[in-house]
């Protein structure tokens, strides 16, 4: 039998590294297309698509009358979208007067498709953070961890794929909306456009008009921008918007991990005003802003509260309390759920910043 | 048994001598085929490292890599240029032939591909492309060592191989027959 010398079996090993790394950018490539999210991430930390400072509101004072939810484990069982982490914050403030360097310590929202997987699938979720201890003989942080099961998420509605993992596992999911908010397009702040009908963003999306000179444009091709499957924008899209017609499928280049990395894409992609994407109108306001961002009115309509409130904007969503229908009556968070609904939950809900259910 | 010196005098050489020389020729041989083959693991190293920074950037979920190239040019592009080139690389051990269309290829290719790999990495626009053509002269620079290696031992190796066969030509034929 031929012997390898030391030389050939490295060479054979640099030609499998080419290999499997080639093949596994490739796998990759394609299983971010389908939206199958992997462990990393899973682990997106809260803040990661947001890049304004979370701080107590000028006009902040204390709602509420009663304690309900108080220890770091409590917040650990809560999970959410990144858009709903003010909702999170705003009740730390309240409840455990955290201030704006403690707000993190009590928020991690995982975005939405993971939330509901965590929610369905009883996995934990925890709270971290590190406190620099001087002249401390274990090291100069301190590391601080806390853990629960999902019990609780704020997100938008669940999608029809979120039903059904539910279903699969037994579980009933129940949604209860908390809060108002819209769903809105941006484009670069230097398009031309400002206005876009129900019709037109759907046949955008799926494909029919291609050119921004048929919706009263420049003469350049639409660049659209989509979210990956399962997350709360791409959901909305399919049920709010689309209704039942099919999305066209993006070049993946055009499909953004994050809610932050849409934006940042719209706003900096190359030819500048070509392209169009979808958010959240809480979420540019107030956590993600980029000043070259603008938001497309719908049918003249602007996302204003009161839009939101008598439904004439057409895209109106809401961001949902789901719990599963198992979780115990005198549950904290059944508690924290129906606290919510209240109407001094929902001066909480407009203290955060958001638009009350009721208005 | 007689060989030349430098002046090209004819010098005789004892038959045991002549043995040693071509001894030493052939080691030199197998030197210069092991540099050859230090310069392929080099080359192969090096594109098994970018192969492995574009892999990881996929685990990292950033679109950036694709954003700009549209995902389809990637699959097109960057993967058939890796495994085009380790081909390339492996077949410098046969023939100088295959090293010499290698380095031609990548005197007039390689700056392009590794600006639009690098443009392509860090999301080509703004500021980022900026830095990827800054990058790109010292990373086409670093590809080159390996191509001179191959080159430096592809000489010594023909001269290896022209001394062993003079010294091989200029043994008695019964020692011929025994080297």
């Amino acid at each position: 039998m031929k012997k390898f010398s030391v030389s050939n079996i490295i060479i054979g090993c640099l030609i499998a590294v080419i290999l499997i790394s080639s093949g596994y950018a490739v796998y990759k490539y394609r299983t971010v297309d389908q939206g199958m999210i992997g462990s990393e991430a899973d682990m997106l930390d809260s803040y990661k698509n947001i890049n304004v400072m979370l701080t107590r509101p000028d006009n902040w004072h204390k709602i509420n009358s009663k304690t309900i939810i108080s220890s770091y484990a409590e917040f650990a069982g809560i999970d959410g979208s990144t858009a709903t982490v003010p909702i999170t914050a705003e009740l730390a403030r309240q409840f455990c007067n955290a201030d704006d360097d403690e707000i993190s310590h009590y928020t991690a929202h995982n975005t939405t498709d993971v939330a509901y997987e965590n929610l369905i699938y009883g996995r934990e979720n925890r709270v971290s953070w590190s406190v620099y201890v001087q002249n401390s003989n274990d090291g100069p942080y301190k590391d601080y961890s806390y853990s629960n099961r999902v019990r609780l998420v704020f997100a938008t509605h669940p999608s029809e794929d979120e039903y059904a993992m539910a279903e699969k596992e037994n579980i009933t999911l129940e949604a209860e909306p908390v809060a108002l908010d819209g769903f809105v397009f941006i484009t670069h702040k230097d398009n031309p456009v400002d206005s876009l009908t129900v019709e037109q963003i759907q046949d955008i999306y799926s494909g029919k008009i291609t050119n921004w000179k048929d919706v009263g444009g420049k003469d350049e091709k639409i660049r659209a921008f989509q979210r990956t499957k399962n997350s709360g924008s791409q959901t909305a899209m399919e049920e709010l918007v689309m209704k039942g017609k099919k999305l066209a499928d993006p070049p993946i280049a055009f499909v953004s991990e994050g809610m932050g990395d849409l934006v940042d894409a719209v706003a900096e992609y190359e030819n500048e005003t070509a392209a169009i994407g979808y958010t959240y109108y809480y979420y540019l306001n107030n956590l993600y802003k980029n000043p070259d961002i603008k938001v497309l009115n719908i049918d003249g309509i602007s996302p204003e509260n009161e839009n939101l409130v008598s439904k004439k904007y057409p895209f109106s969503t809401a961001y949902y309390a789901v719990m599963s229908s198992s979780e115990p009556e005198g549950s904290v968070y059944r508690k924290l759920r129906d606290y919510l609904l209240s109407d001094e939950g929902q001066e909480i809900i407009r203290l955060a910043g958001y638009c009350p259910v009721n208005g | 048994m007689i060989s030349m010196d430098n002046n090209n005098v004819k010098v005789p050489i004892n038959p045991p001598d002549q043995r040693n020389l071509l001894a030493q020729a052939e080691r030199k041989i197998k030197q210069e085929k092991n540099t050859i083959k230090i310069a392929v693991m080099i080359h192969l190293a090096y594109t098994a490292l970018l192969a492995l920074i574009l892999a990881s950037s996929y685990s990292d979920y950033r679109s950036n890599l694709l954003r700009s190239s549209e995902g389809e040019s990637f699959l097109a592009i960057i993967i058939p240029v890796f495994i085009a080139d380790s081909v390339l690389a492996l077949l410098w051990m046969y023939k100088r032939v295959f090293h010499t269309i290698h380095l031609v290829i990548y005197i007039i290719f390689g700056g392009w591909f590794y600006l639009y790999y690098l443009a392509d990495y860090m999301n080509g626009t703004g500021d980022a492309f900026f830095a990827a053509v800054f990058l790109t002269p010292f990373v086409w620079a670093f590809g080159m060592i390996s191509f001179i290696i191959c080159a430096a031992g592809r000489k010594s190796l023909t001269n290896a191989i022209n001394e062993y066969d003079h010294y091989a030509r200029c043994l008695p034929s019964e020692d011929r027959s025994q080297s």
